[in-house]
């Protein structure tokens, strides 16, 4: 009787023993881990590991949205303007604008946003520079070699007009500049006022350049197409 | 109560040669993989990393035409996936050179003659069309684009962030811990045989016994490696790679996912390993009973 219920205790422990085995060893290696100083460990697979777009049903992408701009003049169209409107902010990726300069023939879309694949298509807005209609300095860029090849000619006094789908902005040219590439001058934000800074990158004889021209214009007017409600 | 110990004894013994088994593989893994530049050289090949620079390079030099107003055409043959295989070589080779000790960094300098002397002919090309004199600033103009060039080239060849990896410090550690991992194998295998020979002296009597112990330790250290890396592979869990360059994301995920099929397919083998052991245990065992049972009727 003994013997019989010693075997039987014997056969319970092989069959229980794996079993007892894989708790303790997956207990001591989960007690281990949270013991360990692996802080620095998960930081770097944190940071290494962080996208997690692909998880999601959905991934972010750019959208490029091009369209007409409508640029006949008010006076023509004998359409009512307001000095304060609605502003339709727009996304990145969007054509917001169109950029014109009768002096030197210029008239290209304006995208807010920059990046390469946009320079390609038009002159960019940086999404860190005022909207148009808003207070503030509106900054774009496009490639010299292209859409900007002949902004250098503008000269003092010369107007450049943005026309959006809200509103049509007016600007004069009030000084010529240079700065290199590192310099953010002209770039940044203007408190209370309002300017506009077109540049591109100075033609070299072949090649990227570290200096950066273009002009710094004035607001001359703001006329919106719908008044604040 | 002398059972009881023994058991307990053999509990705890198993227990170490679990943790052995899994330092011995890890170790056989590290060596044999993550410090073996030959695994490195195979995912390159699998992957075609070289052809996916290729195209990364020639789509940012087309898009640079409008800005440096060099087309592209003059960048075509130093494009080639052929002649991108020797920068990737190269910043690996200086890579492990720099692990092992034997480079004092990871600098390289691969050979642009090539890109150089392509460089240079549209630049004379243009300047004799333009009448563009060849003096100090002209030369200056073709060192900037070169140095430029060669500098994208050889930053999108270095798919494993060689240089990334050294500015955080990460290839400095890794080059102090090299010259340890030389007793990795050798210390978690002699460890792995000690245990094995305790229990053998354990159950030197009952071999069935000493089978058994020896299976189950396997089959818990194949679990615990098994269920970590099937995981991470039904999960596709290093896609989460934040770098989305193509192919240092194809080059590290690939990596990754090697290594994880690697330790998924020596679990297997484990588990594959620990049945068998179990088969022989029990023919030993029933062999063993007999035996008994021939004696005692002979008694």
């Amino acid at each position: 009787m003994a013997e019989q219920s010693q075997k039987r205790s014997s056969k319970a422990a092989l069959i229980i023993t794996p079993f007892l085995l894989l708790l303790l060893a997956g207990g001591m290696t989960v007690l281990g881990w949270s013991l360990a100083p692996t802080h620095t460990l998960e930081k770097y697979l944190n940071i290494a590991f962080m996208d997690n777009l692909k998880t999601q049903t959905e991934t972010a992408g750019l959208q490029i949205l091009q369209k007409e701009i409508d640029t006949a003049d008010a006076e023509d169209t004998g359409k009512k303007t307001y000095p304060e409107g609605k502003i339709t902010y727009p996304v990145f990726g969007e054509q917001y604008a169109q950029l014109t300069a009768d002096a030197i023939g210029l008239n290209v879309g304006v995208f807010f946003g920059s990046n390469s694949e946009l320079l390609a298509l038009g002159a960019c807005q940086t999404t860190q520079s005022a909207v148009l209609g808003t207070v503030g300095n509106v900054v774009i860029d496009a490639h010299v070699n292209t859409y900007f090849s002949d902004l250098t000619k503008l000269s003092v006094g010369d107007k450049v007009v943005l026309y959006t789908d809200y509103g049509r902005f007016t600007y004069r040219v009030a000084e010529s500049i240079s700065f290199d590439k590192t310099d953010r001058k002209y770039l940044g934000v203007t408190e209370g006022e309002d300017h506009l800074t077109l540049y591109t990158c100075k033609p070299e004889l072949l090649g990227n350049s570290d200096v950066r021209v273009g002009v710094r214009c004035d607001l001359v007017a703001k006329e919106f197409y719908e008044p604040l409600q | 109560m002398k059972r009881t110990i023994k058991y307990l004894a053999s509990v705890i013994l198993s227990l170490l040669l679990i943790f052995s088994f899994i330092a011995l593989t890890c170790s056989v893994l590290l060596r044999g993989r993550a410090l073996n530049p030959a695994a490195y050289h195979r995912i390159v090949a699998e992957q075609h990393l070289t052809d996916k620079i290729s195209v990364r390079l020639t789509n940012y030099f087309t898009q640079q035409e409008n800005t440096t107003g060099i087309p592209v055409s003059v960048y075509a043959e130093s494009l080639k996936s052929e002649n991108l295989e020797p920068v990737v070589d190269i910043t690996l080779r200086k890579l492990f050179d720099y692990v092992y000790g034997v480079a004092p960094d990871t600098e390289t300098k691969p050979d642009f003659t090539v890109l150089e002397g392509d460089l240079r002919k549209f630049f004379e090309q243009y300047a004799e069309e333009n009448g563009i004199a060849r003096d100090a600033a002209f030369e200056d103009a073709l060192r900037k684009n070169m140095d430029a060039a060669e500098k994208k080239i050889t930053t999108e060849c270095d798919v494993f962030k060689t240089g990334s990896l050294a500015e955080a410090g990460l290839l400095g550690k890794a080059r102090k811990i090299y010259p340890l991992t030389v007793w990795l194998i050798p210390v978690t295998g002699a460890f792995t045989l000690l245990l094995l020979l305790i229990l053998f002296l354990m159950y030197r009597r009952t071999v069935d016994r000493w089978f058994y112990w020896v299976a189950s330790s396997v089959l818990v250290s194949s679990i615990l490696m098994l269920v970590p890396s099937a995981w991470l592979s039904a999960t596709n869990w290093f896609d989460r790679f934040a770098v989305k360059s193509e192919q240092i994301f194809a080059a590290v995920t690939g990596f990754l996912y090697g290594l994880t099929h690697t330790v998924t397919v020596y679990a297997v083998c484990g588990i594959a390993a620990a049945v068998l052991l179990y088969v022989i245990a029990g023919i030993c065992g029933t062999v063993r009973h007999r035996k008994e049972a021939v004696r005692n009727a002979k008694h």
